[in-house]
């Protein structure tokens, strides 16, 4: 949609749509977490929030604010449970080494400076391999050294949550929150008996077999 | 040897931590080795280990002994009282000695209330010396803690060492859930120690109005009064900076460790992974979504122009006419109950296309398969199929016949 679209609906009445909303929809249906690296997309959506909302919300879609300042859909098609696993399970695992001060980042301060890390990707893939119940886990849920770039980058670029900066390096995005927020849940105390109980399957994964295919995490 | 003070002072600021370490015990260092450990332990791996010792002989911080290097004990008493005011004071004993204080003064006021006694004078003067001592002292401890937080604090600012950053943080929450936050209960507004000192201000300015009290009483209740006026100020002052400051590292500390422990529970779910994880995934929202196949500049423009225009549809009229009652087709069980009433049918399922009509033919063909495993002895399929007629389709079944014998007992269950 460009620039000026509009909608005439009589001689004296048009109603203005955002210019960026063809590009918005496409990206936040797709799981995509829009942030300030998004430019001209992530500042129509912050200046044009309320009607951004509005539309949305017919269309019937939950677009969230994040105090970080990306924007996603938090009404969509649940990620499929092995594919996010994987990610959970990388995340868990890149933290970790980041808190035992591997990657050389923040000086220890790695939570507020998370994404002006660089990431090494052959590293990464080296780190995240490294330690041989790591390696079992990463087996059971079938990503091997190989595969990794396929199984879980691809996923993290897809959904905007990482960028790659070029072909041997990575930056995580502002949507990476989400995940250390996951973890902080984790921690907490009260949270912990919450976990160890499985949730009501039908609220867990409401996700179709048909979907199952086309979910794979694909990079566009 | 010249020692100047200035530089003294300056060396035992930048490597207070190492030299804390060695003043810890008598220590006495037999090679250059010994010395540089404290440093390299406290000290990042830039500093110049040699300069530093080399300085600290030349300053006189260490000094040859038998052969040995030690450190002389004036500087160690020195380092060990500068250890002391960096030692948070417990809450407790805050609190023991305000309410102390809250004794002393109740027994002041009770000497004020009863200036006629011969020794009230000497009880009046007791007690406020005692309560000026009290007030003073919590005042100290509470100061010793604020500065305890700030070098605290300073480390972690300074700390680029992650080992000493966590070390930091976990300090820090110490500081404030164990010490910080309970006095600030103790010191709040409307706290013992607010209630207290204000309890003694009003005292001192009895010994103040009152003429009957004599003139020396009331200049030492003066500068009672002076004094705990300024140094109440600037403590609650003192304290509600360092408040202030610590909060915020203390909501990091708070979250890094949930962090951490986050992590550990993850990975601990992983490695026994089973229902648990499915809690986890319930609480990890990471949404997905395929390309929008609806989607479209036209079609969000029509569904835009819908949703403005869209108006809730009128409720049908009634008709003068009364309506003609609905051709409902039965439901199975009546049609069963009514062919539990028959003993024989020859054809079966012309007898229900007769009943449900011939609109449809699943209903009656559902109705003879339900028929079949419910009671399917009763039923019996002949060997000819036959051709039955409906609307739209003509089927080929079998002819099943329908006997009867124990209808009652049937209806009965």
């Amino acid at each position: 949609m460009g620039p000026t679209a509009e909608i005439n609906e009589s001689p004296h009445q048009a109603v203005q749509l955002p210019p960026f909303l063809s590009e918005a929809f496409h990206g936040l249906r797709k799981g995509r977490h829009i942030c300030r690296a998004d430019g001209r997309v992530w500042f129509d959506l912050r200046d044009n929030a309320e009607q951004y909302q509005l539309i949305f919300t017919a269309l019937g879609y939950t677009l969230t604010s994040h105090p970080r300042g990306f924007y996603y859909f938090s009404q969509g098609q649940q990620t499929r449970s092995d594919a996010l696993s994987r990610l959970v399970y990388f995340f868990a695992c890149l933290f970790s080494d980041l808190d035992q001060g591997r990657f050389n980042a923040g000086d220890g301060r790695w939570v507020d400076t998370l994404t002006c890390i660089e990431f090494d990707m052959a590293s990464l893939t080296q780190n995240m391999f490294a330690a041989s119940d790591r390696q079992r886990v990463f087996d059971q849920l079938n990503v091997t050294p190989d595969s990794f770039d396929k199984s879980i980058i691809a996923s993290l670029v897809r959904y905007g949550i990482a960028i790659r900066l070029d072909g041997a390096r990575l930056r995580l995005r502002e949507g990476v929150y989400r995940f250390l927020e996951l973890f902080q849940k984790c921690g907490e105390d009260e949270s912990s008996s919450k976990i160890a109980q499985p949730a009501a399957p039908a609220e867990t994964f409401a996700e179709s077999d048909d979907d199952e295919d086309e979910v794979t995490g694909e990079d566009d | 040897m010249a020692r100047n003070p200035r530089e003294f002072l300056k060396y035992l600021l930048d490597n207070l931590e190492p030299l804390l370490e060695i003043s810890k015990e008598r220590r006495r260092f037999t090679s250059l080795d010994e010395i540089v450990l404290p440093f390299r332990h406290a000290l990042d791996e830039g500093a110049q280990f040699g300069k530093r010792i080399a300085d600290m002989k030349h300053l006189g911080i260490l000094i040859p002994a038998a052969g040995e290097w030690v450190m002389p004990a004036y500087v160690r008493d020195f380092l060990q009282r500068l250890q002391q005011n960096y030692t948070a004071s417990a809450p407790g004993i805050v609190r023991a000695i305000v309410n102390q204080l809250q004794e002393t003064t109740d027994r002041l006021r009770e000497a004020l209330d009863h200036p006629d006694v011969n020794v009230s004078e000497r009880r009046i003067e007791g007690a406020l010396r005692e309560a000026d001592e009290l007030f003073s002292d919590a005042v100290d401890r509470l100061e010793q803690t604020c500065l305890a937080i700030e070098a605290e604090v300073a480390k972690y600012r300074a700390a680029r060492d992650l080992r000493k950053i966590k070390e930091s943080l976990r300090h820090l929450l110490d500081l404030y859930e164990n010490y910080l936050h309970p006095l600030v209960d103790v010191i709040d507004l409307n706290g013992l120690f607010i209630t207290t000192s204000n309890r003694l201000l009003r005292c001192c300015e009895r010994l103040l109005e009152d003429p009957v009290f004599p003139a020396a009483l009331a200049e030492k209740a003066r500068i009672s009064l002076d004094t705990v006026l300024w140094q109440r100020e600037r403590t609650l002052r003192y304290t509600a900076s360092m408040r202030h400051e610590l909060e915020p590292l203390y909501q990091i500390a708070l979250r890094d460790s949930k962090i951490a422990r986050g992590i550990n529970r993850v990975h601990a779910l992983y490695a026994d992974a089973g229902e648990a994880l499915i809690g986890l995934h319930a609480l990890a929202r990471v949404e997905d979504g395929k390309e929008a196949t609806f989607f479209c500049e036209q079609s969000i423009a029509n569904e835009f122009r819908r949703l403005k225009g869209y108006k809730p549809p009128l409720p049908p009229l009634l008709s003068p006419f009364s309506p003609s009652p609905l051709a409902l087709t039965p439901q199975y069980r009546q049609l069963r109950e009514e062919l539990l009433n028959e003993t024989f049918v020859p054809d079966l399922i012309d007898w229900l296309r007769k009943r449900c009509g011939t609109a449809h033919a699943d209903h009656s063909l559902k109705c003879v398969s339900r028929l079949y495993f419910e009671c399917g002895d009763c039923m019996t399929a002949n060997e000819t199929d036959r051709l039955y007629e409906f609307e739209n389709v003509t089927v080929e079944a079998r002819l099943w016949e329908w006997r009867n014998t124990d209808g009652a007992n049937r209806r009965d269950q």
